[in-house]
């Protein structure tokens, strides 16, 4: 079935529209929810979120493309249940690595969430923009999807030294863009 | 801002770059070509035409460096026709740069030997219509621009491999490899290469893999590679990065 006919099903208040969509994204979300969560009873709670989610935002929103809509919705159900699972401290697992990976990039500042995160993701974009397609591929695995790097490695018929290496090349270029947009890092 | 900012930032991504991405839904990108077919492409595309150039250029200038070796003990001297005195201070004037020289076409001037010069000035009036020098001084200006030119490609060409890491000692642990420097990396990292080999027990040295450091690279300070993936041997071992080699032993 076509994203637009899905999107039809939720507007037209349909339940087929949960049915269609876990038979054409639900493999897709599960992995991104298991990369975040890392735990099946967690990653099955995120799904039912996101489509629950789904459901209550369409209609008013009608997304052109709907697996990077539900994608975001799943990640941020995902990333809610991480954090309060590890609120005392970072856990094991792809996730933690990736944050640490990215707390190289911005820093330890305890001052989270005074940045506009509209502005910084508006930068996030354009800084993607400027790379190949193949380094942002990588990229938007490791730190979107949070695959692990033997799997982006894979994937992308890479060594995992490679991606390792790519990714550090990466998170230099964008400290360097961030701080040249006004970002004090 | 922090980590936890970025990673929420992601969340709002622009589709395309989440959908393009979607490799569950997509299947693999194209397979990457390999590296050693891009070295090969980037060898042709860059380094052929670069010889290609300085040759060229070499051509052109090394028969124009010989013509100017030979004219060396002579002196150019420039004079305007039916000038008395500007010819008697010409001598001063007549050992100068090879622009003076070339601005001076529409001028008759004389070639002179410096021990001649001064007693040639008074005569060089008279004589001036009889010399043209406008070809003979076209050659020397070239002579230095293309001098120019061939050491400007050399620089280039030989400042853009220049690795001045001065490595001291390499350190090998559960498949990474440390390597104190004094030195320092350059900024773009994109086109140094890497060699590991070994020498077998009869002097034999062997090649045991080699790529562009950035396949191995994970930290510029201190430099440090994985190697893990090179599964090398327990044994000793020679890193070349550049001009550059220090050992180390598995």
């Amino acid at each position: 079935m076509q994203d637009y006919e899905i999107v039809d099903l939720y507007w037209a208040r349909s339940e087929n529209a949960i049915t269609e969509t876990n038979v054409k994204y639900g493999g897709y979300c599960r992995k991104i929810a298991m990369n975040i969560v890392a735990n099946d009873e967690d990653s099955e709670e995120c799904i039912n979120d996101t489509y629950l989610s789904a459901w209550n935002s369409m209609p008013e929103e009608r997304p052109g493309m709907l697996a990077p809509y539900l994608a975001t919705i799943v990640r941020n159900h995902a990333l809610s249940v991480y954090r309060k699972t590890h609120s005392q401290k970072r856990g094991s697992g792809e996730t933690s690595l990736a944050l640490d990976e990215l707390f190289e990039v911005a820093g330890s500042s305890s001052t989270e969430g005074e940045v506009d995160r509209s502005l910084l993701t508006q930068h996030l974009n354009s800084f993607l923009e400027s790379m190949n397609a193949n380094d942002r591929i990588v990229f938007v695995r490791r730190y979107f999807y949070v695959d692990s790097l033997s799997d982006i490695a894979s994937a992308l018929s890479m060594t995992e030294s490679g991606v390792k290496s790519l990714l550090f090349r990466m998170r230099q270029k964008l400290k360097a863009y961030l701080i040249q947009e006004g970002y004090e890092l | 801002m922090n980590g936890n900012d970025l990673m929420n930032a992601l969340s709002g991504l622009d589709p395309k770059y989440i959908d393009e991405a979607a490799i569950e839904l997509h299947g693999k990108p194209e397979k990457k070509k390999a590296v050693r077919q891009n070295n090969i492409r980037r060898f042709v595309l860059i380094a052929l035409p670069t010889a290609a150039a300085v040759l060229l250029t070499l051509a052109v200038a090394l028969p124009a460096i010989q013509r100017s070796s030979k004219s060396e003990s002579a002196t150019s001297a420039v004079y305007e026709a039916g000038s008395s005195d500007s010819a008697a201070e010409a001598p001063a004037d007549a050992a100068p740069s090879y622009s003076d020289a070339e601005a001076s076409y529409d001028a008759e001037a004389l070639y002179e030997s410096e021990a001649e010069a001064p007693s040639m000035a008074d005569e060089a009036v008279g004589d001036a219509s009889d010399y043209t020098m406008a070809e003979p001084s076209e050659p020397v200006a070239v002579n230095e621009s293309a001098t120019v030119d061939a050491e400007t490609i050399a620089s280039a060409s030989s400042s853009q491999k220049t690795v001045e890491l001065d490595m001291q000692s390499a350190e090998y642990k559960d498949g990474i490899l440390t390597i104190t420097v004094l030195g320092t990396l350059p900024d773009d990292i994109s086109d140094i290469s890497y060699v590991i080999t070994s020498t077998d027990k009869n002097g034999s040295l062997s090649t045991r893999s080699e790529g562009l450091l950035t396949e191995i690279i994970t930290e510029r300070d201190p430099l440090t590679l994985d190697i893990t993936s090179l599964a090398l041997p327990n044994g000793s071992y020679e890193l070349t990065i550049g001009d550059e080699a220090v050992e180390f032993t598995i």
